[in-house]
């Protein structure tokens, strides 16, 4: 039987923080607290997950400043 | 100035080889397909009972047996027959779970075997496995009666190969255009995408050249000043990059407004960090990929310099 497995790096948006001043690229852009997620998957169906890292993210340039769990837990909450 | 043009014609030629290699392959498979699908059946040689690796043919009046069975998850899928051919003698044939040649005390009994005409079987001779050559002489021994086979002496009466009817030549005929069609399109991807890329490549240098700016990059070129950075695919020479990865980019420092470090690629999250280059006319280049999580010195080191040159307004 031919199993068919890959996996993919997935974006989760989890807070929308406004239109800010990104110190990365200088744009006004929309700020968003955000997920990247490893996935593996089998016939489609993910079987393992790992958050590899919690940022905030520019929709312009991507990663603006990376943040432990702790500290993104707490900028959820405060939102 | 040789080896910039050098430079550019290879990354226009891109992939353009490999592509022209599976290309080639493609066409090799798909010939000896043909080849194979033409060649007249009827010319194939009679198997003589000890002859393998090759296709033969055979003309059998009927089957005795079978004398061996293959089975998978207990349901039978192929059988071992001995076949009595035109040339009156006995060679051992491999066919389905069923057969459409005459097998003797189904279609063939005592009343019509003189009516039976023979049957042309076609196949790809192979070794009989001596395990297998035990069931074949515990067979005929029940047939006489007696113990008069043996491991011995089968050879003599049945030969040591197989008919396997079973692998035909047009089911690799199959196979190899399955195969040309999978090199076919492989190719096709990759010289359409070549295609792409040498057009993009062909607009830049186009463009270049109408704003006079080649002549100067091929003359800054020669002035063994290029700053080469070969894990980014990057050089800098004294008012340019060139970047020659994920395509060809080539821009002047004095048209640069805004460098950073993208790793989104309009408006897509890449894994992939890129060096983002704004320009004056609102266009937009990313340059020196690395993998997000890798160490590469080089990639600060030309963020950097690309910085502090467009800081300088670009000298």
């Amino acid at each position: 039987m031919v199993i068919v497995y890959g996996w993919k790096t997935n974006i989760k948006k989890e807070k929308h923080l406004g239109k800010k001043h990104c110190t990365n690229c200088s744009h006004d852009e929309d700020m968003f607290l955000a997920k990247e997620i490893f996935k593996l998957h089998i016939f489609g169906i993910p079987i393992f997950w790992k958050t590899k890292r919690r940022f905030v993210m520019c929709s312009n340039c991507g990663v603006v400043e990376e943040l432990n769990k702790a500290d993104y837990t707490e900028r959820l909450k405060e939102l | 100035m040789e080896e910039l043009e050098k430079k550019l014609k290879k990354a226009r030629s891109g992939n353009s080889k490999l592509g022209i290699f599976f290309l080639i392959i493609a066409v090799a498979i798909l010939l000896i397909g043909i080849l194979q699908g033409n060649s007249d059946k009827d010319s194939w040689d009679t198997f003589d009972g000890m002859s393998n690796n090759d296709y033969y043919k055979a003309e059998i009046y009927y089957l005795v047996g079978p004398f061996a069975e293959y089975t998978e998850d207990g349901t039978v899928v192929e059988q071992l027959y001995s076949a009595y051919t035109t040339d009156n003698n006995y060679i051992l044939v491999k066919t389905g779970k069923t057969t459409d040649l005459p097998v003797f005390g189904e279609d063939v009994t005592e009343e019509n075997i003189d009516l039976i005409q023979p049957v042309t079987a076609y196949g790809y001779g192979t070794e009989l496995e001596s395990e297998v050559a035990e069931f074949l002489v515990q067979f005929w021994n029940e047939v006489y009666e007696e113990e008069f086979f043996s491991m011995s002496n089968y050879i003599e009466y049945f030969g040591s190969c197989y008919l396997n009817t079973i692998d035909q030549a047009e089911d690799k005929v199959v196979a190899g255009y399955i195969f040309a069609a999978i090199f076919g399109l492989l190719a096709l991807i990759i010289l359409l995408s070549n295609r792409k890329n040498n057009k993009n490549n062909a607009d830049i240098l186009k463009r270049l050249d109408e704003e006079g700016k080649l002549e100067d990059l091929k003359n800054e070129y020669s002035k063994e000043t290029v700053q080469q950075y070969k894990k980014l695919n990057l050089e800098i020479t004294e008012n340019y990059v060139i970047s020659y990865s994920p395509k060809l980019v080539i821009v002047k420092f004095a048209d640069i407004i805004n460098v950073y470090p993208s790793n989104m690629i309009d408006g897509v999250y890449q894994t992939y960090r890129y060096i983002a280059l704004e320009t004056k006319n609102n266009e937009k280049y990313y340059v020196a990929p690395k993998p997000f999580d890798s160490k590469n010195a080089q990639f600060d080191e030309v963020l950097e310099k690309i910085r502090s040159k467009v800081k300088q307004g670009g000298n």
